[in-house]
């Protein structure tokens, strides 16, 4: 068997294991996004018939209301509220992800007694499904009524001596900067009267999503965290020590740092699981009065799939899939760049 | 060394100190541990609730001490809705029929099963020939591949919807243009096919879903693996294949397992494009669960008691797989 021969047909297997993948991938991932992108620059505005003429960029304009006509259309509020509710889960997500999973994993890395009991403890609820995380904690966060009183959450609160909060958790209104009061009036003095809008607020039926979103995955986080300190070597610590310094001063100045690219990397994972979010929201009661829980996915599934508004649909679903590109694309290249240089 | 510098260290601080910040340490701990297990905890007792006590305030917390568990919730989640106002009677339940849970347990069963065996094989061999063999272009390609993994799937859903619908029509009115007529007959054979509704188009949907993951996981394990390896084993008069087989499959078997643990997971857990696509028939539990909430009052007893059975599967897995299940939900996020 010569040399020659062999190599192409090393190229021919190596190419047949990995074209089916490609295939798949090509298909149903890049096709489909053209296909998406296609139908939300269409003339497809109402009704299950396909129409694939161009229209241009109409459905866009609706959605963030430019121009006369849409400015106070009902798609770009919704669109709007989704956007501000969305950009706050997110951020509190995340931020209270990364407190609650670092603070566990550098508990559990000084090898407290049942290590392996609480992490997995810890990280169980990750394999629990959105449906029934969102379902038990609607649960847990349903107000009562006079005639039964609080129960759940509310019960909670009250039995700590808190009963004068006793807030509709789905259905309250959206606190925010009150416009009239100090901070609000040097906001708007300053320029910056936006950040004292209700624009700018954020729902309590939103921060009910976060508590449940971050309930199930902060012990992922912490597992991220707990495998990146294991890989810290001891030496390290103990030379801080040896050079005086405390233990808050190492993780400050030592272990903060080197856990940067696992910071990056929980960012992004729970970035794109938080700006998809569609399941959880959907099980912890839809969008709510006033889309005060709207997220982007929903408003998507219910123009497309209960409107059938495909166009329009298409739309929100390609202004999403462009918001999450500018997380990841960056992050990829340059983890991808990072392993080409090792 | 290690113990040492930690006594002296210690033994200067205040013993005040030192218990204060042992005890904190129990404290937080013990309060993320009540936080974590709390409402799974919630869910299971309130399933092993007789009916009248299920929405009861204060809420109760304790079974067999403020309640008698029974398995009426259980047996309402194997059967279709009440027929009447009158439920505890024996007569009416046995006239109810059977419900939709057993069918869709199966079905999440088979379509997970189905899922994470072709997604791990077809990912393994992609992420072997991506290790081992020069692929022009790889580094574009692995962008392309990896940077699915974090696809949202509103973004497909429209032209899942469409081309699930109909297939066959697709492709037959492609085909059509093409003037030969046993092509044109074979179009019009397949015009009816559709995926939805059935176990291969979701199960296609996942797998394809599923590949990103698994290829970015195994490449990272194959890369550990020296090609010397297989080469001495090829030297020895194996072929490639019989190599990847004989040698390199078995030794990745474990990389594989740790990867099947977030496969399993997502496929098992997926939600919206089973609601879309698979709405009367190959159903899976998730659709199935939200499908029993209805509009305005929930049955709670119900809904926790079919919490409970689907969590049950997953449990059992993660339990298995606990020895993998750290490697494979922090492996590609973490590298060394």
């Amino acid at each position: 068997m010569n040399v020659y021969w062999t190599r192409n047909w090393e190229k021919i297997v190596g190419f047949a294991f990995f074209l089916p993948s490609l295939i798949a991938i090509i298909i149903f991932v890049y096709g489909f996004i053209g296909w998406s992108g296609l139908v939300s620059v269409s003339n497809w505005k109402r009704g299950a018939e396909p129409d694939y003429t161009i229209s241009g960029f109409d459905s866009y304009a609706r959605l963030f209301g430019i121009g006369e006509k849409y400015a106070a259309g009902i798609d770009a509020k919704r669109f709007k509220t989704g956007m501000r509710n969305v950009v706050g889960f997110t951020i509190l997500f995340i931020v209270s992800c990364i407190v609650i999973g670092f603070t566990l994993a550098a508990i559990l890395d000084r090898h407290v007694i049942g290590e392996g009991f609480f992490r997995s403890v810890f990280l169980f609820p990750m394999a629990i499904s959105f449906i029934v995380t969102g379902l038990t904690w609607r649960w847990l966060f349903t107000p009562g009524d006079s005639n039964i009183g609080s129960t759940g959450i509310n019960l909670l609160l009250q039995n700590f001596g808190l009963s004068f909060f006793n807030p509709n958790w789905s259905t309250d209104m959206v606190y925010s900067i009150p416009a009239d009061s100090g901070l609000g009036q040097l906001l708007i003095n300053i320029g910056l009267g936006w950040f004292a809008s209700p624009t700018f607020g954020l729902s309590l039926g939103v921060i009910t999503l976060t508590i449940a979103a971050a309930w199930q995955l902060s012990g992922y986080t912490m597992a991220l965290y707990l495998a990146g300190m294991r890989g810290i070597p001891e030496d390290l610590r103990e030379a801080a020590r040896v050079d005086g310094a405390n233990e808050w001063q190492i993780y400050r100045h030592i272990i903060i740092p080197l856990l940067k690219p696992i910071t990056l990397s929980v960012i992004i994972i729970l970035a794109h699981l938080s700006l998809k979010i569609y399941d959880l929201v959907v099980a912890m009661g839809g969008e709510g009065q006033g889309f005060v829980k709207d997220m982007p996915a929903l408003n998507m599934w219910d123009t497309t799939f209960a409107s059938a508004r495909f166009a329009q649909g298409a739309a929100i679903s390609m202004v999403l899939l462009i918001l999450i590109s500018l997380l990841i694309i960056p992050y990829l290249i340059s983890s991808l760049r990072q392993e080409e240089e090792r | 060394m290690t113990t040492n510098t930690q006594i002296t260290r210690t033994s200067n601080l205040p013993k005040i100190i030192h218990y204060a910040k042992e005890f904190l340490f129990w404290f937080v701990l013990i309060a993320t541990f009540l936080f974590s297990i709390f409402p799974l905890y919630w869910m299971f007792i309130t399933s092993l609730k007789p009916r009248t006590d299920v929405e009861m305030t204060p809420p109760t917390f304790m079974p067999f001490v403020d309640y008698q568990p029974t398995l009426d919730n259980y047996v309402d989640v194997f059967l279709k809705d009440r027929a009447g106002a009158g439920f505890a009677e024996a007569d009416q339940e046995a006239t109810r029929k059977i419900s939709e849970f057993p069918t869709t347990l199966t079905n999440s069963v088979i379509i997970t099963t189905v899922t994470t065996i072709l997604a791990v094989l077809m990912g393994t061999l992609a992420a072997y020939a991506f290790s081992r063999f020069q692929i022009k272009g790889e580094a574009d390609m692995r962008f392309f591949i990896l940077s699915t993994r974090m696809l949202p799937p509103v973004v497909v859903l429209i032209p899942v919807f469409l081309m699930f619908n109909q297939p066959g029509e697709l492709v037959n009115n492609a085909l059509q243009n093409i003037p030969i007529s046993f092509i044109q007959a074979f179009g019009e054979s397949i015009k009816d096919f559709s995926l939805r509704n059935s176990y291969i188009g979701i199960t296609l949907l996942y797998i394809t879903f599923g590949l990103p993951f698994v290829v970015w996981m195994m490449k990272g394990f194959f890369d550990e693996i020296p090609k010397e390896y297989e080469e001495a084993a090829m030297m020895d008069g194996y072929s490639r294949l019989e190599a990847i087989w004989k040698i390199v499959l078995p030794e990745a078997f474990p990389a594989m397992l740790a990867t099947s643990v977030f496969v399993v997971i997502t496929a098992w857990n997926e939600f919206v494009f089973v609601l879309l696509l698979n709405r009367d028939n190959a159903t899976t539990v998730p659709p199935f669960l939200f499908s029993i909430l209805g509009y305005g009052q929930v049955e709670w007893g119900r809904t926790a008691a079919t919490s409970v059975l689907f969590l049950i599967p997953i449990i059992v897995f993660t339990f298995l797989a606990r020895n993998h299940l750290l490697r494979g939900v922090t492996f590609g996020a973490v590298r060394r």
